[in-house]
């Protein structure tokens, strides 16, 4: 069958060989063993005549130095017929066509010649080696030696004829061997070619009817060896050839089908892709306008504070002209102080992003702004921030309305203060002033005096608990932070109340497994406790069960109830009653400072006002569910670990009768009352008093007498300088200056710094008089005094 | 004597063929004169020991000539030459001899064409043909050429080339 190529000539490219390789082979074999048969018919003939004539020379030298050698004495002794035997040695080699021997002076001592040509090839002999002109003779000569004297030389001729006529016989047998050689070479050669050389044009032949499209044609594999290896290789080969002949059509076939099929789908996609980025540009536009058009003012910057974008309203919120002005300006700008700003990227490096931060930053022109922000910061691979992506809205105003709000609140507490406990200190007071009235009348009963000023001093101590409480409600009382198991605390709680509360109120506690510490005071965590649990009993008049619940929560959790919870983790503290409940527009003030429900002279309305306080300062919170007539349920979340350590003060409860002492002891106080009284009890336990009403006073005494004063009780508000200012000023005049300060109400920073300028203590007002006898022996009797 | 008589004899032999005219001197016989003298010792156990060399000697003849000695005692022979006719001596060896005539001995020998041959080196310088002396371990011919030539003789270059030639 025959196929035809439409994409190919019907014939091998390129031009046709001019001679086959078969006639270029015979040809340069040819040439090859004609040279080979020429070199052998010159060379040899020509290495054999230099062989021989090479041979000759040495045999006519051999034969000149033994004659020599022979004839020396006869020259030496002039003896010609020894001359004579020695020639006659000589001319035994039929060769030899003359031998003369000359003395010293070139004269002839003795000669013999074989006919006439040996004559002419002695006269024309020139030197040893020398061949005559007819190429006939060979001539050589040896000196004749005596005693190692030189006496003459003999010279010899020798006959070449034999030589030249074996020569010239190998010559002609040597034409004839290379003749009949080469003949017999050229027809094996040509054989051997043309029976090489058949299954190849056998080949050509194949591939050119192949090559003119007859895929149906295969070479003869008539042999084995590698030409038959090739021949069954090509059929091989045309037959993948015509099977890839078949597919490449239908491959053909395909392509064109799919291309089509390509080209229409390409024109779709087109289409679609044009469409996409018409809805792609409609998306960016949409999104720059909202970004642009955004409430928020919206950025994105470095952790350099280097700011790469914002949008108009982040302009307008910070004052400045233009977004070119804001980017030329930094971030770190826009916060209160220095740090802040790393501050707040801290935080976003731990929780990765910040949602709803509620932050004070600096207008352009320096004026507070109060935001409220959504941070969230980009990581690279190994965590680090390396980007920052803001969405800031301007709380300003909020903010304000709330410091208004917060204002007025804080006024109607102070009104409702007024009201509320107002009565129970007027209480206090009248019970304090009636009884003192009963001491200071004339028909006094002595016998009653102890119980009478007993009752005066709880009354004091009644008020004092009164204001601590209104103290830790304002979270200005000193706290002493530690880490607790609020379990323990429970404990305590239920075992006190249980004996102090009706025996119709029964405790049920349910304490969870494993519950970490959390870091809390541990007083203010009781006080906690207590409230709670008051007034679950004052829910339950007649008598019910108090359950308290402990556990831990997942911060994730609690983040579902409570978006602002930040730990990982959280101890809870469950309280619930069965008691009459809280309605829905109660439980809304439950918290408010002063806010009671009870009768007037039962509750300060402080009880859970201090509860909320005391989980906020941990950074934890209070929940509170109920129903009227089913019960209530309050929840603390304490966060595990994560609470802040703070001062501590540590003050120690009466411990027994104290000593008194014959010191010299300054009093700085200017209330004048408390001053008479300190120098009443202190003198009455043998200790010399001095007092000042102000600290220049203070200061001018303590320079005159310091050598004598051994303590100093300092109160901190003082007039014209403060307690602090005037223990400073006494520590320049005297560094070993033994001091405590004395307030109702001294922040806790403030605590900080003067415990670390050295102050010895610390004394709360109102104080017990046992509790100041104390201190002074304490800090007098103190190792280094 | 440098060298012993067992050794001259066959020297002599040998020496004596290479003189070209050793066939015209001895003819049909060699005749050897042994000169000695009876009364000196030394001379007389010289000619003792050669006769029996010679008579012992396997080779009794110098190229198929034979061979024929005679002993001329020189203490009692007064004419050298009338013994040397007498007994057709025409080889005559020498022994040694004490206040002899060498020159004498030479002048008859020349006369006669006797040729001379002796074992005592000091006798060639004096006039003695052929003498046989040592050089190092081996025998050394010294042949006095004018003396031998004018006794007849004709040496091949052959020997003249071994010997020591006195000129």
């Amino acid at each position: 069958m025959t196929r035809e190529f439409p994409y190919r000539e019907n014939s091998i490219p390129g031009p046709k060989p001019r001679r086959a390789i078969r006639i270029r082979l015979a040809l340069f074999v040819s040439l090859l063993l004609g040279t080979i048969s020429l070199f052998i018919f010159y060379y040899l003939p020509y290495t054999l005549e230099q062989q021989a004539l090479h041979a000759i020379a040495d045999k006519a030298q051999s034969i000149a130095s033994m004659t020599a050698y022979n004839i020396s004495p006869a020259l030496f002794f002039g003896d010609v017929k020894a001359a004579d035997e020695a020639f006659h040695s000589a001319l035994q080699s039929g060769d030899v066509v003359y031998i003369v021997a000359r003395d010293e002076s070139g004269k002839a001592f003795d000669a013999h010649f074989n006919g006439k040509a040996g004559e002419e090839a002695y006269h024309e002999y020139t030197s040893s080696g020398h061949v005559s002109a007819d190429g006939t003779v060979f001539s050589t000569s040896a000196p004749i030696l005596h005693n190692g004297k030189k006496l003459g030389t003999l010279i010899l001729g020798i006959s070449l004829n034999s030589l030249k006529k074996e020569i010239h016989d190998s010559r002609a047998a040597i034409a004839i061997l290379s003749l009949v050689l080469f003949i017999i070479s050229i027809l094996v050669v040509f054989t051997i070619i043309t029976i090489t050389t058949k299954p190849l044009s056998d080949i050509v032949e194949t591939v050119e009817q192949i090559a003119s499209g007859d895929l149906s044609r295969r070479a003869p594999v008539a042999t084995t060896d590698e030409i038959g290896h090739l021949a069954s290789s090509f059929n091989l080969m045309v037959d993948h050839l015509t099977d890839a002949q078949a597919a490449l059509e239908k491959a053909n076939k395909n392509l064109e089908h799919r291309v089509e099929e390509r080209t229409k789908a390409l024109q779709r996609e087109i289409i679609e892709r044009e469409q996409a980025e018409e809805a792609l540009r409609a998306s960016e536009e949409r999104y720059r306008r909202f970004f642009e058009e955004d409430l928020s003012g919206n950025f994105i910057a470095t952790v350099n504070g280097r700011i790469l974008a914002c949008n108009s309203s982040f302009v307008r919120i910070f004052g400045f002209s233009s977004v070119d002005a804001v980017l030329a300006s930094n971030l770190r700008l826009l916060f209160p102080y220095e740090t802040a700003m790393d501050d707040l990227f801290e935080l976003l490096r731990r929780h990765r992003k910040l949602v709803y931060h509620e932050a004070e930053l600096r207008r352009a022109d320096a004026s507070t702004l109060s935001v409220i922000e959504n941070v969230i910061g980009t990581f690279d691979d190994e965590g680090r921030l390396v980007e920052v992506e803001g969405y800031v809205y301007d709380n300003t105003s909020l903010k304000k309305l709330e410091d208004e709000f917060r204002q007025a609140q804080k006024m109607e507490s102070i009104g409702t203060l007024a009201g509320g406990i107002a009565h129970d200190f007027n209480n206090i007071l009248a019970i304090i002033v009636g009884y003192t009235s009963l001491l200071l009348g004339d028909n006094t009963d002595r016998g009653k005096f102890q119980k009478w000023v007993e009752t005066i001093r709880d009354a004091a101590e009644r008020g004092s608990g009164l204001v601590r409480q209104l103290l830790t409600f304002a979270q200005k009382d000193t706290v002493r932070v530690d880490r607790i198991d609020v379990n323990d605390v429970i404990s305590d709680v239920v075992k006190m109340l249980a004996e102090t509360f009706p025996k119709t109120i029964t405790f049920e506690t349910n304490f969870g497994r494993d519950v970490k510490n959390i870091y809390a005071d541990h007083s203010q965590l009781h006080q906690t406790m207590l409230n709670l649990c008051v007034n679950a009993r004052d829910a339950m008049p007649d008598g019910g069960v108090i359950a308290i619940a402990t556990g831990t929560m997942e911060g994730t959790t609690l983040r579902q109830l409570r978006s602002e919870a930040q730990a990982s983790q959280y101890v809870f503290i469950k309280v619930t009653d069965n008691g009459t409940g809280i309605n829905e527009t109660t439980r809304t003030r439950i918290f408010e400072p002063f806010f009671t429900t009870k009768e007037r002279g039962r509750g300060t309305g402080l009880g859970l006002a201090v509860v909320y306080g005391v989980m906020k300062s941990l950074n934890g919170f209070v929940e509170v569910t109920s129903e009227v007539g089913q019960g209530t349920t309050f929840t603390l979340f304490f966060p595990v670990s994560e609470g802040v350590l703070t001062e501590v003060e540590n003050i120690k409860q009466p411990n027994g009768k104290t000593e008194g002492g014959n010191e010299t002891l300054l009093i700085v106080e200017d209330e004048e009352k408390l001053v008479e009284l300190l120098q009443t009890f202190l003198g009455a336990a043998g200790y010399h008093l001095l007092s000042a009403k102000d600290g220049e006073e203070a200061i001018e005494l303590y320079k005159r007498k310091h050598q004598n004063i051994a303590f100093v009780l300092i109160d901190v508000d003082l007039p014209k300088l403060s307690g602090n200012e005037v223990y400073l000023k006494m520590k320049k005049l005297n560094p070993d200056v033994k001091a405590v300060l004395a307030s109702g109400n001294i922040e806790p920073a403030v605590l900080r710094k003067m415990n670390a300028e050295g102050i010895c203590g610390f004394l709360p007002k109102p104080y017990d008089l046992g509790q100041i006898l104390r201190k002074i022996r304490e800090v007098l009797d103190a190792p280094n005094s | 004597m440098a060298v012993p008589v067992e050794v001259q004899y066959p020297l002599f032999l040998k020496i004596v063929t290479f003189d070209r005219n050793f066939q015209a001197r001895v003819g049909q016989e060699v005749a050897v004169g042994i000169l000695y003298q009876s009364e000196y010792r030394k001379s007389f156990n010289v000619r003792n020991t050669l006769i029996d060399i010679i008579n012992n000697f396997p080779l009794h003849n110098i190229d198929g000539i034979p061979i024929r000695y005679v002993s001329i005692d020189m203490s009692v022979e007064t004419d050298l030459r009338a013994a040397i006719e007498r007994e057709k001596i025409n080889l005559m060896y020498v022994a040694p001899l004490r206040a002899a005539d060498i020159a004498a001995i030479t002048e008859a020998s020349r006369e006669k064409h006797v040729l001379t041959l002796t074992g005592v080196p000091d006798y060639a310088d004096a006039g003695i043909s052929v003498s046989i002396d040592v050089r190092g371990d081996k025998p050394l011919i010294v042949i006095n050429l004018p003396e031998a030539k004018a006794e007849g003789a004709d040496f091949d270059a052959q020997l003249l080339k071994l010997a020591k030639v006195i000129q």
